[in-house]
C-alpha cells in the first residue's frame, strides 16, 4: 500500500489552475493538498478581515479550487486538505459548503482551528512569560500594536478531522508539512512516538509544500534546460515504511531529479539535524535521496526524535507604514545618476522636516538583488532607483510620496518612467514577532460535518 | 552523484556556481542558503573553503546577527543561517528582496581561490 499526496498550490498567488492541470494529467492521486499562508501573507488577511468579517481565508481556494473541480475531486475521491483557511477557517469552511449545494455535489468538510491565540496573548503573556523566538524585541513592545497571533499546530488534528471521513479539510495556521503528514497518520496510524515515521511523513510535506519549486522551478542547476511552460505539480507516494518516491504527470514540464529534490529538502531550515514541528524533531541530514527513472526520485532513511514541548506562534503586529517610489536613469552614467537623485530625495526630507525611521535606496540593475554581495561596475544602460523609507507617521510617507515626480524637471537628466505608476502609497506594515508558547496552553479543536 | 574531481580541480580557482548548485529563502528576520556540491570531491573542497566566515564576508552590511554553517553529509551539501539579516524580515524590510530569495546566487557566484594557495598555511 502506498498513500498518493499532490499539491497545486504553492503560496497564495500560485497558478489558479493548477487543480485542473493536475485532475486533467491522467495522475493518479488519494489526497489533494494546497498551501496558502506565507508569513507575510497573515498580514494581508488581517486587512481583508478588517474590511469585511466574513473574509481572512485565501479566497483563490474557493473562487477557482472549489469553484471549478469540487464536482470532480469528489467524485474521484480524492480528498483535499489546505491551509486556505487562514485567519478565519469557519468562513471558508461556509463557503465550500455553499458551493457543494450550488453544484449539488455531496461534500462535507471540516475545519482544524485553536491556533488562533489571538484574544488569550495578553494572558499567556501574564501566565507563561513570552519571549522573542528570533532577535531581542520584548513582548511589552509589540502588545499594544497586536491584530493577529497564531501557533503553527501539528499533523495530528489534521488527521483527526480525515477520520470524521470529511471530503475536505481547512485548516488556520498549521506547519506546512502537516498538510502531508495529516493525511500519512490517518492512513497508517502512527502514533506520536514513532519518530522516524512522522519524519519520513514531515519530509514528504516539507518537499511537496511549494509545489513546482520540486519540480524544477527556481533549480539553480542547469536552469537553461529545463522547460518552464507548465511545470508539474509534485505527486509524493508514501509507504507505511516511510520510504516515499517523488514525481509529476508525465507530459509536463519542469524536473524532477536529485538535484531538484535535494534544493527543496533544504529549503527556509535552520539546524539540518532538527527541523521542528509540534510532531517531531526530523533529522534531514538522514533522508537519502537516489533517482529511480526519469523524473522520479526515491527518498529513504528518514529519522527523527521527540518534538520540543512548545509550539511556535507568530504574533502579527502594527509597526508603521513603508513606501517604495522608482525613477529610471539611462546612460552615460545611469548609476551616478540614480544616486544623486536618491541623496536629493534624502535631503528633502531633511529640509521638510519629515518623520522617517529609515531609508534605503537600491539600484534596480545594480545591487538591489544582492546589496553589498553585489560586483561593482558603472557600465549599466540603465539603472531604477528604488527608493524606500518606513516610519511611524502616514502623512509623513504621503508626503515623501511628492518627492519623486519632480525629479523628473528638477533632478539629473535622462530619466523616464513617470507614466507607469502614480505616487507611491504608504502601505501598513503588519510585522511578526515569533515566540513560543507551551503546547499544554493551547487545544487544537475539529469541528465538522461528519 | 559523480566521483570524478574534473570540476573541481584544487589547483585552479572554480566559482562555486561550477561545482555546487543552492537555493535561499526567510524566516522571519533569518535567511538561509542552502549549497549541495555537485560531486563528493566538490563537497570536500567546499568544506574547506566556503566557510561560515566567506559567507559573512560576502554579506557584510546586510547581516546584523550570525552566519552559521551546518553541514548535510547525505546531500553532500551545507546550510548557511544569517539571523538578523532581512532588514526586519518580509513585511518590515525596505530590501526589493526582502525574503532573500536571490541569495543563494550570490553565494554561487563567489570564487573559491585555488587549493594549494588556500590551504599553504596550513
Amino acid at each position: 500500500m502506498t498513500v498518493r499526496i499532490a499539491n497545486a498550490a504553492g503560496f497564495w498567488g500560485d497558478y489558479p489552475d493548477a487543480t485542473e492541470r493536475l485532475l486533467a494529467s491522467g495522475a493518479e492521486f488519494d489526497y489533494l493538498q494546497l498551501e496558502y499562508l506565507a508569513e507575510v501573507t497573515m498580514g494581508v488577511l488581517d486587512r481583508l478581515r478588517d474590511r469585511d468579517p466574513e473574509k481572512g481565508y485565501a479566497t483563490d481556494f474557493i473562487e477557482y479550487v472549489v469553484a471549478n473541480n469540487l464536482a470532480e475531486l469528489v467524485d474521484r475521491d480524492v480528498r483535499v486538505v489546505t491551509n486556505a483557511g487562514g485567519l478565519n477557517p469557519a468562513s471558508c469552511a461556509a463557503r465550500v459548503r455553499e458551493h457543494a449545494d450550488e453544484q449539488g455535489v455531496d461534500a462535507t468538510v471540516a475545519t482544524v482551528t485553536g491556533d488562533d491565540l489571538t484574544g488569550r496573548l495578553e494572558a499567556l503573556h501574564a501566565d507563561h512569560g513570552l519571549e522573542p523566538f528570533d532577535g531581542e524585541t520584548p513582548y511589552a513592545a509589540v502588545a499594544s500594536d497586536v491584530v493577529t497571533a497564531a501557533a503553527y499546530l501539528g499533523a495530528f488534528p489534521v488527521a483527526a478531522a480525515l477520520d470524521t471521513g470529511v471530503d475536505v479539510v481547512i485548516t488556520g495556521r498549521v506547519v506546512d508539512p502537516a498538510l502531508a503528514l495529516g493525511p500519512l497518520i490517518h492512513e497508517y496510524g502512527w502514533d506520536r512516538s514513532n519518530h522516524d515515521r512522522l519524519a519520513a511523513g514531515t519530509v514528504a510535506g516539507h518537499l511537496i509544500e511549494c509545489g513546482t519549486q520540486v519540480t524544477g522551478g527556481n533549480s539553480t542547476r542547469r536552469w537553461e534546460a529545463i522547460d518552464y511552460r507548465d511545470v508539474g505539480y509534485p505527486i509524493v507516494a508514501v509507504d507505511s515504511d516511510g520510504e516515499m518516491r517523488l514525481t509529476k504527470p508525465d507530459n509536463t514540464g519542469g524536473e524532477v531529479s536529485r538535484a531538484t529534490v535535494a534544493q527543496q529538502l533544504v529549503y527556509e531550515i535552520g539546524d539540518p539535524r532538527a527541523y521542528l514541528t509540534p510532531d517531531v524533531a526530523a533529522d534531514f541530514t538522514a533522508p537519502k535521496i537516489t533517482e529511480v527513472n526519469d523524473d522520479t526520485v526515491a527518498i529513504a532513511g528518514c529519522a527523527g526524535d521527540a518534538p520540543p514541548d512548545s509550539y511556535k506562534v507568530s504574533v502579527h503586529f502594527e509597526n508603521g507604514y513603508r513606501i517604495a517610489g522608482n525613477m529610471l536613469y539611462s546612460r552615460p552614467d545611469a548609476l551616478a545618476k540614480a544616486k544623486h537623485a536618491a541623496s536629493v530625495i534624502r535631503s528633502r526630507i531633511d529640509d521638510r522636516g519629515l518623520t522617517v525611521r529609515d531609508t534605503r535606496a537600491e539600484f534596480v540593475g545594480h545591487d538591489a538583488a544582492h546589496g553589498p554581495a553585489a560586483p561593482d561596475r558603472d557600465d549599466h544602460n540603465e539603472v531604477l532607483l528604488r527608493f524606500a523609507a518606513r516610519g511611524p507617521d502616514r502623512d509623513d510617507l504621503r508626503r515623501l510620496a511628492t518627492e519623486f515626480a519632480p525629479l523628473s524637471l528638477a533632478g539629473p537628466p535622462s530619466v523616464t518612467g513617470l507614466t507607469d505608476s502614480g505616487r507611491p502609497r504608504p502601505r501598513p506594515i503588519i510585522d511578526v514577532w515569533p515566540t513560543l508558547v507551551p503546547k499544554s496552553a493551547v487545544e487544537p479543536a475539529v469541528t465538522g460535518d461528519a | 552523484m559523480r566521483d570524478d574531481d574534473s570540476d573541481a580541480s584544487p589547483e585552479r580557482a572554480v566559482r562555486v556556481e561550477e561545482i555546487a548548485y543552492g537555493r535561499s529563502g526567510d524566516k522571519a528576520n533569518t535567511f538561509n542558503v542552502g549549497i549541495i556540491a555537485e560531486s563528493e570531491a566538490a563537497y570536500r573542497r567546499l568544506d574547506r573553503q566556503l566557510t561560515a566566515a566567506r559567507v559573512a564576508d560576502l554579506f557584510d552590511g546586510f547581516v546584523d546577527g550570525t552566519v552559521t554553517r551546518y553541514r548535510l553529509p547525505n546531500l553532500s551539501g551545507f546550510n548557511f543561517v544569517a539571523t538578523e539579516a532581512l532588514d526586519g524580515g518580509g513585511q518590515r524590510s525596505l530590501r526589493y528582496d526582502s525574503q532573500g530569495k536571490t541569495y543563494a546566487a550570490a553565494v554561487l557566484r563567489l570564487e573559491l581561490p585555488p587549493m594549494s594557495v588556500d590551504t599553504a598555511d596550513e
